[in-house]
């Protein structure tokens, strides 16, 4: 009678492949980084005004993205704050860096993420310097309504 | 002969009657779907309204427009008690702007004054600039923005601050 051994073969079919879990991991921690980037851009800290219309097309080409975030001064007075890229400027700062993009861009796209609850005089600013820069229009984007 | 024979394994002799192994493949395409959904979840479907920024004008009130287009100044107003409402003035081609028959109207009086203009002009000879009041909400400005985008009018702007200084 012959003993029946384990051979090379029949171990490896108990061993776990590694290899779909370290290809999920990878794209979940890509998709992450992606996500993460993206809702820091865009400024998660604006709650943006709501729309039942408008269009829904993005903007192609160069775009520049400009959060205008609800703050407060020391006194307790509202303020707005001014973002670009994750860099907090002044309405003149913004206004030179629209200039240079303008000088090296062809067209270029500016989006206001303005928070819905600013008055328009803490806005204003963020658009003259827009005007004063040389952009001939803006696009601001609202948040769909539900059901549109 | 039979020596010349190559045995196969029975790995090859899988991927012979089954193909290359789709379940990577397939892992990582789901989770780039789920994905996807996720982001868009999180950064949530927007519109884009469009508004133009045109320079205050020097000489508005001596220089007649050259064209026919109805040209209408939206004011949004609100009061202390943080009601808000509408003025407006329309004004085609040269002539002399017309204030709105209503001193305080409502948006949706503004929607169906907007409405009637579409229907006796057409959307693209109709030209709006919004002029909001410095207490005025960014969701009000918006609210009437799409007010107007509702209707197919594609020239909206908005009114700069050295205009309104210049009023």
């Amino acid at each position: 009678m012959r003993l029946r051994t384990h051979s090379h073969q029949s171990m490896s079919v108990g061993k776990v492949n590694v290899t779909p879990l370290i290809d999920v991991v990878m794209v979940l921690i890509i998709f992450f980084l992606i996500v993460g980037q993206m809702a820091a851009e865009q400024g998660a800290r604006v709650k943006l005004p709501t729309s039942a219309s408008g269009r829904s097309d993005a903007v192609a080409g160069d775009r520049v993205v400009i959060s205008v975030i609800a703050a407060t001064t020391p006194a307790g007075l509202p303020a707005a704050t001014i973002m670009v890229d994750r860099t907090q400027l002044s309405p003149r700062q913004l206004q030179d860096f629209l200039s240079t993009k303008l000088a090296s861009a062809s067209a270029l796209n500016v989006i206001v993420r303005a928070d819905r609850g600013l008055d328009y005089s803490l806005v204003q600013p963020t658009l003259d310097a827009c005007r004063d820069a040389g952009v001939s229009s803006v696009n601001l984007i609202a948040e769909r309504e539900r059901g549109h | 002969m039979a020596l010349l024979r190559r045995h196969r394994t029975s790995r090859e002799t899988y991927d012979l009657h089954y193909g290359p192994n789709m379940t990577p493949m397939v892992d990582v395409v789901m989770v780039i779907l789920v994905f996807f959904m996720a982001s868009a979840a999180i950064l949530g479907p927007t519109w884009f309204l469009r508004a133009a920024l045109p320079p205050a004008p020097k000489d508005a009130a001596t220089t007649p427009a050259k064209d026919d287009l109805l040209r209408m100044r939206i004011s949004i107003e609100r009061s202390p008690e943080g009601t808000v409402f509408v003025r407006w003035t329309e004004a085609k081609g040269d002539a002399a702007p017309q204030p709105s028959p209503k001193a305080f109207a409502t948006i949706a009086e503004l929607k169906q004054r907007l409405n009637d203009l579409v229907r006796q002009h057409q959307s693209w000879r109709m030209v709006v600039l919004i002029d909001p009041r410095p207490n005025v909400p960014m969701q009000d400005v918006v609210t009437v923005h799409a007010a107007c985008q509702a209707l197919g009018i594609e020239k909206v702007g908005l009114a700069s601050a050295a205009e309104k200084i210049g009023e």
